[in-house]
């Protein structure tokens, strides 16, 4: 999975982030992509194979993985990844849209260095104030939304070692064995940790550019008075 | 190693602000750490459940034996090691650029002030640089000539407490790895646990070359270890120096620190300073004074102010200067006050000064570039 994409789109974005915004993208790259691709993917890598099951009854094992795993740790986290890094989609496009405007307007008016107004920061203000603080709060929605998820497809957060199928075509209930359980559950409890450190830094942005607006208001009102 | 570009390239960025130890320490860390994970240990350990065999029929008794054998396996274990070994450097650099950041901030508001101060005329120009200067010594740390970070204040405590961290992550790792799995691998793994009817010999895949690589990791941990610690010695050594010399000296005689990286243009004017000078110099964030002047408070006379500074900035070639610019107090008031941050030129001048120098390897910019 090419996550390089990813990293170049969210990068753009993280020019015109506030301080927590940066601190959020670069523990979404170390902490959860970086993880994934290089630790989780490898543990998760022979699931099917080595999940054992005590028969002799061909397609049982196929059967009772499938239904024990409808859909692999590591695919949900993929997809938990990308959900939560596409709301910082929307904040880069208002930007392009922003610069593409300034440049319209500019046309018509004076000349200006075309780079210097690419890599000019914009700061949030106005429109990109809701379209970036509505991005955190999709952000934290999806956060919440997977942790739930895998909650509820998993029966929690830990690996069973041992887990009794009674699919058809098994005979009988029959005992499978799932590989690595025990590094499984370190994996998933070390991911969790960090969904949640991320989502209390969306929280953490959320807050702070509420109570900014907020104070910036309260001082109109003073110098008006 | 392409997976680790994400991590690579933070660090990268870390190598260039680092002290010179730092920057051995980050260049151990991705090349006998990184690499060799990612190329060699990763291809070693690959098979490490196909082939883990155990002598029994049962089925699943080798998957649970597999798994009561090796909790997380070596491979994860170092990766888990490198990134969170990694992560105070991190933490470092993030502060290091919101001091760049407000630096930036701090010399445009300057450049305000100045305009402004031209217009009134310069009758208070020493009061309105210094109170700039105080407020600098808290803010300041960027040597735009050089376009390094200097480490002083609350950077360089961040730094101090970075490497704290991290050296206490390093003992973790290696103590948790002893916990977990010893020091070798043995070959034979005898396990009990349901559904084995019974105990059953398990043989672990690649015994020998898996021991070699967990001794070769072992060791570079040990050896990143130490180079941390070597590192806090050499900042908390030149700190308590820097205080007991304070407590022998008075007053006066601690501004020279400050004053270490005057330019020679600029040597003649502070030896008469006007009086507001030294007010400027006695508000002490008072953390690295000069490491070097307390040799020189003990060789020389102090009453000869100029002399001493001289003097203390000969001492300071002669150490091998701390990253790129040597060590400063913490204080370093604004060019105005006293001198800007190292230029480039400046190095040079201090090499061509001392005759007798005693440096033996001074840190340039590109040391370790890796």
């Amino acid at each position: 999975m090419d996550w390089g994409t990813l990293q170049t789109v969210l990068g753009g974005v993280n020019k015109h982030s506030t301080g927590i915004g940066k601190i959020w993208l670069t523990v979404l790259f170390i902490f959860r992509i970086m993880i994934l691709v290089v630790a989780a993917e490898r543990v998760w890598g022979d699931e099917q194979q080595d999940f054992v099951c005590n028969t002799l009854q061909p397609g049982c094992r196929n059967v009772c993985y499938d239904h024990f795993f409808p859909i692999s740790h590591i695919r949900l986290w993929a997809l938990q990844l990308i959900f939560v890094s596409t709301p910082a989609l929307l904040v880069a496009m208002h930007v392009a849209y922003t610069r593409h405007e300034k440049r319209r307007r500019l046309r018509n008016g004076e000349k200006i260095d075309i780079e210097e107004l690419k890599n000019e920061r914009i700061h949030i203000r106005g429109p990109l104030w809701w379209t970036y603080t509505s991005s955190i709060f999709f952000r934290i929605v999806f956060e919440a939304v997977f942790m739930y998820v895998f909650y509820y497809m998993y029966d929690g957060y830990q690996m069973p070692r041992l887990v009794k199928c009674e699919a058809w075509p098994c005979p009988n209930t029959v005992d499978c064995f799932v590989s690595r359980p025990t590094e499984k559950t370190t994996f998933t409890i070390f991911m969790l940790a960090v969904s949640g450190i991320c989502m209390m830094l969306n929280l953490a942005e959320l807050c702070y550019l509420v109570i900014k607006v907020c104070m910036k208001e309260s001082r109109k009102t003073t110098v008006l008075k | 190693m392409g997976e680790w570009s994400f991590l690579g390239d933070f660090l990268e960025k870390v190598h260039k602000h680092s002290t010179v130890v730092g920057k051995v320490w980050l260049t151990v860390l991705f090349i006998f750490r990184m690499l060799v994970l990612g190329t060699a240990a990763e291809s070693s350990w690959g098979d490490e459940q196909s082939d883990f065999m155990c002598d029994t029929q049962q089925p699943g008794c080798e998957n649970v034996c597999y798994d009561k054998a090796f909790p997380i396996s070596h491979v994860r274990f170092w990766v888990l090691q490198i990134i969170f070994v990694s992560t105070p450097s991190l933490v470092y650099m993030g502060h290091a650029m919101h001091t760049v950041r407000m630096e930036e901030k701090r010399k445009m508001k300057e450049a305000e002030m100045e305009a402004r101060e031209n217009k009134n005329g310069g009758d208070t120009y020493y009061q309105q640089k210094c109170s700039v200067a105080e407020k600098e010594t808290k803010l300041s740390g960027w040597d735009e000539a050089g376009g390094q970070i200097i480490l002083r204040g609350s950077l360089l405590n961040t730094y101090v407490y970075s490497i704290l961290i991290r050296t206490a992550m390093e003992v973790a790792f290696i103590v948790g790895q002893y916990v977990l799995y010893g020091i070798f691998l043995e070959t034979l793994y005898i396990c009990q646990r349901a559904p084995c009817p019974h105990p059953v010999n398990c043989y672990v895949s690649r015994p020998t070359e898996k021991n070699v690589f967990i001794v070769f990791m072992l060791a570079v941990a040990v050896l990143s270890l130490f180079l941390s610690l070597a590192e806090l010695y050499h900042l908390g050594w030149k700190k308590a120096k820097e205080r007991c010399s304070r407590s022998y000296k008075a007053s006066p005689s601690t501004a020279p620190g400050r004053l270490e990286s005057a330019p020679q243009a600029e040597r003649a004017q502070m030896y008469t300073p006007p009086p507001d000078f030294n007010q400027c110099l006695s508000s002490p964030n008072g953390k690295f004074i000069s490491p070097f002047s307390n040799k020189v408070a003990s060789q020389q006379n102090t009453a000869n102010f100029a002399t001493e500074r001289v003097h203390g900035q000969e001492d300071a070639a002669g150490e091998g200067p701390f990253m790129k610019s040597s060590y400063v107090e913490s204080p370093e008031v604004a060019s105005e006050c006293a001198a800007p941050a190292f230029p480039e030129s400046y190095f040079n001048e201090k090499r061509r000064l001392s005759k007798a120098s005693r440096a033996s390897s001074k840190a340039r910019s590109d040391d370790l570039s890796v």
